[in-house]
């Protein structure tokens, strides 16, 4: 059959373009003319037949032609896109193979691009993932874009904090607002639930919440029905709604838990009515147990905001729209209830409605700029990175002059090389994506075992296809970016081919080019380690602030007693003397108190309160933080007092002893000595509690805030009276240096057993933990950032090295000449080293000059330093340039061994 | 004029459909196993053969060769003709080749056995 592959060569000589869609049309359309006029020939050769007869006949003989030649044609595009695909898919298949041969030629190379890129990458990565979690995506509500949030701000009396609204404001505003299509109001909660033989008596979380919060944030029954309008009159509730989890963990999953009772501490016993769809949360709030809030249409409006409230609003409202409403309803709402405040509370206080959208109010937290900042920060030891490979991928141009001649001189278009080098540089950046990918997520867990407990919107984050997403997208353009320095910077000398090698020089623009590059790192390294000296400065001074107590050895956790067994102090106290003395009893244990506001965890509202201090107006007096403790608190935390600690016979005697804080002190009786002075409830008609003595100031909020101004009042106040709740939700505290946490709760749960069993404790931690965990966040944001500039350090020193020993390589011919012409070792050193320094040097003050605009936007991050402290930059100076120092010394050692016979060959 | 045999891309029944397909590329593939020719060859080469006998709508031949181009059977190029005309080539792969032998195979043993019953002169296991 050897002639038929010979004609069938012969044949194909003829044409050989490209297949495009149009091209094929036009074939197809050549082929079946060539038929049918065949046909006619051959109809009219048979004789008899006219032209126009013949045509006639050829195209009945063919049949529809139109209807042939379209499905043809559809069958030539489905056979062009396969191939197409096939094509590309070969394309992509043939140059990943030259690449990666390519690249296993020079495996140094492709290591520390990988190396390099992965680092940058997977750091990136991971603080992109929590940013992503925590700020970019909308809250996973219906309607998310048109729930706002709703609080109060009293900027005279407590400035940096928001409280929420009253019960009063909540019936005002959803009645009368013309914006908001529904609003929903809650407030957390703790329950002591007891044990029933199976499960121990435990603290669950639950949440009041208002009947609509279920319609509003789309939260659905399992099992049974939600709450109703009528549910929500009764004091205490009398029905209740179960989580998913809660009704697994202690009801085992169990459907007919519906109609059943539970009780919530002590005589409080509910209808179980349903069981919610898992994962039931608002916002960071995912209770065990949900409750009616207590709303009653009917009552007075009393001056109590300390309620969550959330709205949603007709859809085009603007937020700004909803706040001007808001306020109005405010105002009216006083005139309206012109009981709900005493007179001068809004002058006194600035007390005014606040209204944010409800992402704002979410992410507005100094959490959310500590992780733009660590994302900047991330994305700026990326940056180094990459310059980093940029710099290795423009001495590889160098390196490769002579392939590329050789290539251009063969005949490969601009095109064919830029392929050629993207699939290397592309090849090589997806490689680092993977290994980034691996890396961010180990970073990721890291970083989330750093992270405080209060970043929002933290459950289940993971590495997931948005991240990997994120990563590869950044990795390709890196690698389209590398792959084109080539394309601009080599400028192809086919000439040099003919020079045999000797026309390696540089050019002037690719130095320039390499050391820009290197000044952008060291310029941003300095950055980075200003910000990172500053935070860790900050911390530091943080961590010698003195809270006002001592933490060593004291063990604190939270008891709380049922509300229907200890209705009034007078049940509660003896409970907690009882509780204290049996505690101190314990061979090891020091002291024992309790107190309602731990310091430093989250506590320190405010209570109305009025002092013997006659201003303008009347008695001065505002709301100020009251603290209930018993006798033993002061000497269990370790706070010092000026003047007798209050007793328990003081206590018992109910005259009702108040110790104050020395900043409480000074802001009602100035300089004056306050033991004597009387400060009492502003809802009483008490006569004065004594003030008795003068407590230490502490940090209650936290470390950076100034001390609180707080009263500390007893356990059981004046005798017979009944003016307040409080004393049930205490914390003990415990100073027993010498005993185990472990150790010591077993003997305080044993005490706790003998005296009620139904009273649960929760949240043991030791104070030195409390101290920690309030500086969590910031720990966090150190740590990361210190690990951001010590990344972008140690890139930066590789960068310095690469460039130093690179031209080092390039002078080794002067190098010898000076050495043949006498120069020293020494001088030598200085030639290299000097190169160096200078190249640092200038990287630095670029830097500091960078430091020295941007270190303000670390804001609240810093503590008591100045965001230009010279301490902290200085320092950062002088670190690089003792990096870039280490960096040049095998270099410089290179070039002092330079052989000049050699040098000069 | 003898009964004719009438094959078309766009048959009265659909169920004739792939029967018809069937035939064709095997009449194609037979056809062209002789050495590369172009489409109007083909259509000669088979009326010559068959002695007129079964009537092929002409159009059904080009949506046959260039499916059977996408399936690799066949390799097409444009080329001359002897009266140095461009005309469009097929030529049999191995693929075809291969498919052809298979087909040729599985038509013969079908004909045989639709041939056995056709000519059967009582009925086999009949009044058992």
């Amino acid at each position: 059959m050897t002639w038929i592959d010979d004609r069938w060569r012969a044949i194909r000589r003829v044409f050989r373009l490209p297949a495009t869609q149009a091209r094929l049309r036009s074939e197809l359309d050549d082929e079946l003319r060539f038929h049918i006029e065949g046909r006619i020939e051959d109809i009219m050769a048979r004789g008899g037949l006219s032209r126009d007869a013949a045509e006639r006949e050829a195209k009945r003989r063919f049949g529809d032609v139109a209807a042939y030649r379209a499905q043809t044609r559809s069958i030539d595009d489905t056979m062009l896109g396969r191939r197409r695909r096939m094509d590309l898919f070969d394309a992509i298949r043939r140059e990943t193979r030259h690449a990666v041969r390519s690249l296993l030629r020079t495996p140094t190379f492709s290591l520390i691009v990988v190396v390099t890129l992965a680092l940058g990458l997977g750091a990136s990565t991971a603080i992109f993932t929590l940013l992503d979690r925590v700020v970019l995506r909308p809250l996973p509500y219906p309607n998310a874009d048109r729930l706002i949030h709703i609080g109060s701000l009293w900027p005279k009396t407590f400035p940096d904090q928001e409280y929420g609204i009253s019960r009063g404001q909540y019936f005002y505003f959803r009645n009368n607002s013309g914006v908001l299509a529904d609003l929903l109001f809650y407030d957390e909660d703790m329950l002591p639930v007891p044990g029933d033989g199976v499960h121990p008596a435990e603290r669950v979380s639950a949440i009041d919440v208002s009947h609509t919060t279920f319609s509003m944030l789309d939260i659905r029954p399992l099992h049974g029905r939600l709450l109703s309008v009528e549910d929500e009159l009764p004091e205490e509730p009398q029905v209740a709604l179960l989580s998913y989890e809660y009704w697994q963990r202690r009801f085992g999953g169990d459907p007919r838990v519906v109609g059943q009772q539970i009780s919530l501490g002590g005589e409080v016993r509910a209808t179980i009515i349903g069981v919610l769809s898992r994962g039931a949360h608002v916002l960071d709030e995912a209770p065990d147990v949900w409750l009616p809030n207590h709303l009653d249409p009917n009552a007075r409006p009393i001056n109590n905001h300390t309620h969550h409230a959330i709205g949603l609003l007709k859809p085009g409202v603007s937020v700004a729209a909803a706040a001007a409403d808001i306020k109005r309803l405010q105002d009216q709402f006083g005139k309206d209830n012109p009981s709900a405040y005493f007179k001068g509370f809004v002058e006194r206080t600035g007390f005014a409605m606040h209204v944010t959208s409800l992402r704002d109010h979410v992410i507005g937290s100094t959490i959310v700029r500590a992780l733009w900042l660590l994302f900047a920060a991330v994305g700026l030891v990326l940056i180094v990175a990459a310059a980093n490979v940029a710099n290795l991928f423009l001495v590889r141009i160098d390196a490769r002059r002579r392939e590329v001649a050789v290539r251009t001189a063969l005949g490969a278009s601009r095109v064919q090389l830029a392929v050629y080098f993207l699939s290397e540089s592309v090849l090589l950046a997806l490689i680092a994506a993977a290994g980034a990918i691996l890396l961010g997520s180990g970073l990721l867990r890291i970083a989330l075992s750093l992270a405080p407990q209060t970043l929002p919107r933290l459950a289940e984050v993971s590495l997931d296809w948005r991240s990997a997403a994120f990563c590869v997208v950044m990795a390709t353009l890196f690698g389209i970016v590398f792959g084109v320095i080539p394309l601009f910077s080599a400028k192809v000398d086919v000439a040099m081919l003919r020079d045999a090698g000797r026309g390696l020089t540089t050019s002037k623009r690719r130095d320039l080019a390499r050391r820009t590059l290197v000044l952008a790192q060291v310029s941003l390294a300095v950055v980075l380690l200003s910000g990172a000296a500053l935070v860790t400065k900050s911390f530091t001074k943080l961590a010698h602030v003195q809270p006002g107590f001592d933490p060593a050895g004291v063990l604190s956790m939270d008891v709380i007693l049922p509300n229907t067994r200890y209705r009034s102090f007078h049940e509660a106290g003896p409970f907690w003397y009882e509780l204290i003395r049996r505690v101190e009893a314990l061979p090891g244990v020091q002291h024992a108190g309790a107190t309602e506001e731990l310091p430093l965890a989250d506590g320190f509202g405010c209570t109305g309160i009025l002092t013997d201090v006659i201003g303008p107006d009347g008695p001065q007096g505002t709301c100020m933080p009251l603290a209930v403790v018993t006798p033993g608190y002061f000497e269990a935390m370790g706070i010092t007092l000026r003047g007798p600690a209050p007793t328990w016979s003081d206590v018992n005697a109910g005259v009702g002893p108040v110790v104050v804080s020395k900043a409480f002190a000074k802001r009602f009786w100035g300089t004056t000595d306050p033991i004597g002075h009387t400060v009492k409830p502003l809802s009483s008609d008490l006569p004065p509690f004594p003030v008795v003595a003068e407590a230490e100031d502490i940090r209650g909020k936290s470390l950076q805030q100034p001390p609180v101004e707080v009263a500390y009042t007893p356990v059981i106040p004046r005798a017979g009276v009944k003016y307040y709740e409080g004393g049930r939700s205490m914390s003990l505290v415990v100073r027993a240096p010498s005993l185990t946490p472990a150790a010591l709760v077993t003997s305080i749960r044993k005490i706790m057993a003998d005296i009620d069993p139904q009273v649960p404790i929760a949240n043991v931690a030791p104070m030195e933990l409390v101290v920690s965990r309030s500086m969590a966040q910031r720990s966090f944001t150190m740590l990361l950032l210190i690990l951001a500039a010590s990344i972008a350090l140690v890139l930066s020193a590789v960068g310095i090295y690469g460039v130093i020993s690179y031209l080092v390589g390039q002078r080794r011919s002067e190098i010898g000449i000076r050495i043949a012409l006498g120069a020293q070792k020494v001088q030598v050193s200085r030639l290299v080293i000097g190169h160096a320094m200078r190249l640092a040097a200038v990287g630095v003050v670029i830097g500091l000059v960078v430091a020295l605009l941007t270190t303000r936007l670390l804001g609240s991050m810093l503590y008591d330093v100045s965001p230009n402290d010279p301490l902290s930059l200085g320092l950062s100076a002088v670190v690089l340039l003792a990096v870039a120092l280490i960096a040049s010394v095998q270099p410089t050692r290179r070039a002092t061994r330079v052989d000049p016979v050699e040098a000069m060959r | 004029m003898p009964k004719v045999l009438r094959l078309s891309a766009f048959p009265e029944r659909e169920m004739e459909l792939d029967l018809v397909r069937g035939t064709l590329d095997l009449l194609i593939l037979k056809t062209l196993s002789w050495g590369p020719m172009h489409g109007l060859a083909v259509m000669r080469s088979i009326e010559q053969t068959t002695r007129e006998q079964l009537q092929i709508e002409e159009g059904a031949l080009y949506p046959a060769l260039h499916r059977m181009e996408d399936k690799g059977w066949l390799d097409a190029e444009w080329g001359l003709t002897e009266r140095n005309r461009k005309a469009k080539f097929y030529r049999v792969t191995a693929a075809g080749r291969k498919h052809l032998t298979t087909e040729l195979t599985r038509w013969s043993r079908y004909t045989s056995a639709v041939g056995l019953v056709l000519n059967a002169r009582s009925a086999a296991g009949a009044g058992k």
